[in-house]
């Protein structure tokens, strides 16, 4: 298992405080483990609350076609990446 | 609009044949990426589909158990036609986990599994037909030969072998008996056996038009129109089992295909909907929809179910969708069962058609009620107790429903309430739902440990129904009678998770 980058651990931290992920250190989430079919078991409920705060906090959309949220980030390391890649302009200058 | 089903038509009717679909040959059930799809190409699809089910099942009639997997809705639909249309029955299982669905198999020995590929990969215990159609040409073929003479008798289906396919006129009507068992939807319990509710096809006929009347107000609003719903809930529960599966096969209503979860894939699907349109989706989804910066197109109504909604909440997505919003209130045995735009009314207001009878012996917590209907076979308990303020006008008497729904699991808050204080340490407990469906829990319990206290609850309660959060407090905000309010608990809970995300 490859240790997180400081992003991935920033972002670690958001899904552990967002989801109320009380019984989980961010550090523990793996880069490369499932969110949603790996050891955090995450479902749609939880994917709508992230999708939410990493709007907020980095001004970046969440999407996936399908309903099927594995492809767009199934993983800490491709959610990482998706918002460092599309990430806007901070908060307070972003139009409402 | 059509006349309420009354008990007379229901005896005299019992065997006739009542067609699938009750649409204009050239209506749209459902858009797909192609284009609409009417209700003759509909039906030629279905007649596919249930000839090759019944080459499966055998030609023999009887009670044929089918577990509809499909993830798209459009096969999802096709498939729960299609199924009834072959003489088989629906089973709607509460959630897709393993063990939910390894407890139907045992239970229906004689189920299969219809799909759309998206179990692929997964260990399927029994039998599965994948009902996509670009998966089985060759079997296409194959069944149109297995089924040359098809019994009518059992499943009420008389239909030709492969009726031209482009001679629209002359596709026959996939139909069942109104007393044909066409789908079986379960109520699980936190513990225990599922309670399997049997809904026979003019059951599920009766309770549309029910649902019709109720929700759609076409005559006042849309002059007859079609309307067109995009739901992000999954077809399968009652919920979006009736509005976006149902709906579309009985009403004025065309189906959006997609199941879109994020708001901005939500408003980009909501666009691509011709007007007049429908969101139907739930306080969740609502949640995340207002809270993003995603623009949002304007809809004619939204529906809202599955979970508490404030006020708060239906008065923005109001003006955010600048559209009614109607919350339904409705129990797994029957369906939706009252409606209510909770933006401005605090009363549910009845179905027409349905009816209300108070339990003989109230509750701690006030009168209980059973909702009837002639198209009913029990009538069952609504699990909140209410308080009638007009003939079919009540509100919900307790601070919130004792029992909640989460994953298609439906549990108690008494109950959990009492597991926890059960657990080593708490002194003092309250449990509730939020509106992202999930549970919550504030403990007072000064000397307990979080990891004993969800170590009880794991023991008793399935994983859907622990607290997240569990917060710790000195002492919950009691009333003088020692009552809680909703109001204060719901402002404790605020501040403990403002404090905690501030350390």
């Amino acid at each position: 298992m490859s240790a997180q980058t400081p992003f991935q651990h920033e972002v670690a931290t958001l899904i552990v405080e967002t989801l109320n992920l009380e019984d989980v250190a961010p550090d523990a989430i793996a880069p490369q483990d499932g969110l949603f079919d790996g050891e955090l078991a995450l479902d749609s409920v939880d994917a709508l609350e992230l999708a939410l705060a990493v709007s907020q906090r980095y001004t970046v959309q969440l999407k996936a076609e399908e309903r099927s949220t594995r492809e767009a980030f199934s993983t800490l390391e491709s959610l990482a990446a998706f918002i460092e890649a599309h990430r806007g302009a901070a908060p307070e200058a972003a139009v409402g | 609009m059509s006349p309420l089903p009354s008990p007379e038509t229901r005896r005299t009717n019992a065997g006739e044949l009542v067609p699938l679909f009750d649409r204009a040959p050239g209506d749209a059930v459902l858009i797909e990426a192609a284009g609409p799809v009417s209700r003759v190409r509909i039906e030629q699809r279905v007649n596919r589909l249930a000839a090759r089910l019944r080459a499966h099942a055998g030609s023999a009639p009887g009670m044929r158990h089918a577990l509809n997997l499909c993830d798209d809705r459009r096969h999802f639909l096709t498939a729960f036609a299609a199924v009834i249309a072959a003489g088989c029955v629906n089973l709607l299982p509460p959630n897709r986990q393993r063990d939910t669905v390894a407890g139907l198999v045992e239970r229906y020995p004689d189920v299969f599994i219809v799909h759309d590929g998206s179990v692929t990969g997964m260990e399927l215990p029994c039998a599965a037909i994948n009902v996509r159609p670009a998966a089985n040409q060759a079997s296409d073929q194959t069944s149109g030969q297995a089924f040359g003479q098809v019994s009518g008798e059992a499943s009420g289906e008389a239909i030709e072998p492969t009726a031209g396919r482009g001679d629209d006129a002359r596709t026959p009507r996939p139909a069942a008996r109104r007393d044909a068992l066409a789908a079986v939807s379960f109520t699980s319990g936190s513990t225990g056996v599922p309670g399997a509710n049997p809904k026979s096809w003019g059951a599920l006929i009766d309770g549309t038009a029910i649902n019709a009347r109720a929700m759609l107000d076409l005559a006042s609003e849309h002059d007859g129109g079609t309307l067109t719903v995009l739901a992000t809930v999954p077809p399968q529960h009652m919920y979006g089992l009736e509005l976006s599966v149902l709906l579309p096969m009985r009403a004025p209503v065309c189906v959006a295909n997609g199941q879109p979860l994020y708001p901005a894939d939500v408003a980009a699907a909501l666009e691509r909907c011709p007007r007049p349109r429908a969101l139907v989706t739930t306080p969740a989804h609502l949640r995340a929809l207002i809270g993003s910066t995603v623009p949002l197109p304007p809809v004619e109504r939204v529906f809202s179910a599955t979970a508490p909604l404030s006020i708060a909440l239906a008065r923005d997505s109001e003006r955010a969708f600048k559209a009614s919003l109607i919350e339904i209130y409705g129990c797994s045995e029957v369906g939706s069962v009252a409606r209510r735009r909770s933006a401005h009314d605090e009363l549910w207001q009845v179905f027409d058609g349905l009816s209300l009878a108070p339990l003989p012996t109230p509750s701690p917590d006030g009168i209980s009620y059973r909702v009837s209907a002639p198209h009913l076979r029990t009538a069952p308990e609504l699990q909140d107790t209410l308080e009638i303020v007009a003939p079919g006008h009540f509100r919900l008497a307790g601070r919130q429903g004792d029992l909640l729904n989460i994953a298609g699991k439906r549990g108690s808050l008494a109950e959990i309430t009492r597991h926890l204080l059960q657990a080593p340490g708490v002194l003092d407990a309250v449990a509730f739902q939020i509106e992202q469906g999930r549970l919550v829990a504030i403990v007072v319990a000064p000397d307990g440990h979080r990891d004993a206290i969800l170590g009880t609850l794991r023991a008793h309660l399935d994983p859907v129904f622990l607290p997240r959060p569990l917060l710790f407090t000195d002492r919950l905000p009691r009333q003088p009678s020692s009552k809680l309010l909703a109001g204060d608990v719901r402002a404790l809970y605020e501040q403990l998770l403002g404090a905690r995300n501030r350390a």
